[in-house]
């Protein structure tokens, strides 16, 4: 039931990515209400994918790397909505459906297979802690794309109110999301503490974790109180995300730690 | 302060109310519990427009409390540092202890802690019957079954059919060389499948734990037992005894469920597959922990208490240009 929303949510998604690939004028009118109508209900079906995985497999979905992929893919699409909720920030859109459709594309090719979880994993913080960990990835990574997106248009827009205006959707994006890796490392330190007596244990993913939160902490002083608004700015947005997946990713496959559970 | 305006005006009308009436009902308006809460809630409002006018606004507050916190979470990494310890406890069923071992010696326990019980739980992974896989190696032949016992399960056109006869979970050979299973735990599990071939027929026994043993007499045909038993919880079950203050009780010890006791934390650390009556605990005396919870809670809100107000839109369509 999960692989089908999941794929229903996948193909909904490429349609509206293929719908906003096509050039302006092609299309009559009603083609950005359908791009969102299929945005919105690809949505839906992803929300269903991980609802239906939680209920089959008695506990939250948020054990594997496939169901973090999924997750992750389905936090991105998340914070855009909240942000075109928000500030109308359509320019979300393509980054956003870039990002997601490349996880999706990894977690549908990777294993499926419910696996039960290890004891350490089986704690009421698991909820908590990974759900604000990937709405703090998924707004983080969006900062990314436009961290990347400010640069390489950097030369052209120089000095436009487009290159400000990307520079301001940057910096909510991280204001948006630090808070939730904030509330997701402290919470993960609650949990390391109930279950194995260490709040801190300088652990490869927590320590990589904390670098990361760190790399947040300079951007924000520096945007906030130096006011760091170009591409300095810009390039700690992206250090930070680069930061952000090896402590996701990265850390699993070189660093092995009490996190790396398989 | 429109509240302290709102105020102002019910205590205004109830005060004039009140003078209408005859001077000897005047104290059931003035002396009254809702009168004086009614000033209390006044007096209250005005102390916090006060303090917030004079002292501070809302945006040093979260600054101020976000920096503390850190503070705050660093002197309790101290306060670990300083006064906390860890060690452990190794016990078997029915032992007791009142000490634990750290690296730098014996520490004494203000309490006696008796392991009553160590159990092992299984996730029930042969629910869908035996998870085998099959070689036929003459035809070529590979399949994978989840084969219930009892059933028979033709291999295409080989001539070949397997069924499972038996399974043991923990499989030890006693001492007349039987097969027997040494526990109800899935740590050695067995499988006796019963093999009708073209030329004979056998019975043989295939390991999950254990796949190059594989004794038989007709190896053209091979068998693989994939069965992967998972561990679902680990239980310490102990009884801890206070002389001192004659309180003595018994509790589960889980994963992710320390016992918390006097300051002590005991956490289900180690076990032993060979000897499943033994276990190993983490004791942690930690008083460290609550500053530093503490400083995550305040930071937690300060950090939010500085961010979000910054996230409020200015305005109708503000980025609608990108």
């Amino acid at each position: 039931m999960t692989e089908i929303f999941l794929k229903a949510g996948f193909v909904l998604y490429a349609a509206a990515a293929f719908f906003i690939a096509i050039p302006p004028g092609v299309l009559k009118r009603g083609s950005e209400k359908l791009t969102q109508a299929l945005l919105s209900s690809g949505f839906a079906f992803h929300t269903c994918a991980i609802a239906f995985r939680w209920h089959a497999a008695g506990r939250p979905p948020f054990a594997s790397m496939y169901e973090s992929l999924v997750l992750f893919s389905w936090a991105i699409i998340a914070v855009y909505f909240a942000f075109t909720f928000l500030y109308r920030a359509s320019i979300l859109r393509v980054p956003g459906l870039i990002l997601a459709l490349c996880l999706m594309t990894a977690a549908l090719f990777g294993d499926s297979a419910v696996k039960p979880l290890v004891p350490a994993l089986q704690s009421r913080w698991i909820g908590i802690h990974v759900i604000t960990y990937f709405i703090g990835y998924g707004a983080l990574s969006l900062a990314f794309m436009l961290g990347v997106l400010y640069i390489v248009s950097k030369r052209r827009a120089a000095g436009t109110e487009q290159l400000r205006s990307l520079d301001v959707l940057m910096y909510r994006l991280v204001i948006f999301g630090f808070p939730f890796l904030t509330v997701g490392m402290t919470t993960g330190s609650a949990w390391a503490d109930a279950a194995w007596g260490t709040y801190w244990g300088w652990d490869p993913k927590e320590t990589c974790s904390l670098i990361t939160w760190l790399v947040y902490i300079v951007y924000l002083h520096m945007r906030i109180l130096c006011g760091w608004k170009d591409t300095r700015a810009a390039w700690l947005c992206i250090f930070g995300f680069l930061a952000t997946l090896f402590t996701f990713i990265g850390v699993n496959f070189i660093l092995p730690g009490l996190h790396s559970y398989q | 302060m429109r509240i302290a305006f709102v105020l102002l005006w019910i205590i205004i009308t109830v005060s004039f109310a009140g003078a209408l009436l005859p001077t000897e009902k005047q104290p059931l308006v003035y002396s009254s519990v809702w009168f004086f809460c009614l000033l209390g809630l006044f007096a209250l409002n005005l102390l916090v427009c006060t303090v917030d006018r004079i002292l501070f606004n809302r945006k040093k507050v979260a600054s101020i409390l976000t920096h503390a916190s850190v503070l705050i979470i660093l002197s309790g990494a101290l306060v670990s540092a300083l006064f906390g310890f860890r060690g452990s406890i190794e016990l078997s069923e029915g032992q007791r202890a009142d000490s634990f071992m750290t690296d730098r010696g014996v520490r004494a326990l203000p309490f006696f802690i008796t392991l009553e019980d160590f159990s092992l739980e299984w996730y029930e992974t042969a629910q869908k019957g035996y998870p085998v896989r099959v070689r036929v190696e003459d035809r070529g032949f590979s399949g994978q079954y989840r084969a219930q016992p009892g059933v028979e399960y033709p291999l295409g056109e080989t001539g070949y059919s397997f069924t499972v006869v038996d399974y043991l979970p923990h499989f030890v050979f006693d001492r007349e060389n039987r097969a027997v299973s040494r526990s109800g735990q899935p740590l050695n599990p067995a499988l006796l499948v019963r093999i009708k071939g073209p030329a004979l027929s056998e019975e043989r026994w295939i390991f999950a734990n254990h796949p190059d043993i594989e004794m038989g007499d007709d190896l053209n045909i091979r068998f693989r037992f994939d069965l992967q038993p998972q561990i679902k919880e680990y239980r310490s079950r102990v009884r801890v005894d206070d002389p001192g203050r004659r309180i003595s009780f018994s509790r589960d010890i889980k994963v992710n469920a320390p016992l918390e006791y006097r300051g002590y934390s005991v956490y289900q650390s180690r076990y032993d597959s060979e000897q499943l009556s033994w276990t190993g605990l983490d004791v942690v005396y930690d008083p460290g922990v609550k500053i530093v919870f503490l400083g995550f809670i305040l930071m937690n809100s300060g950090i939010i208490g500085i961010l979000y107000p910054k996230l409020r839109p200015r305005g109708p369509g503000k980025n609608s240009n990108i």
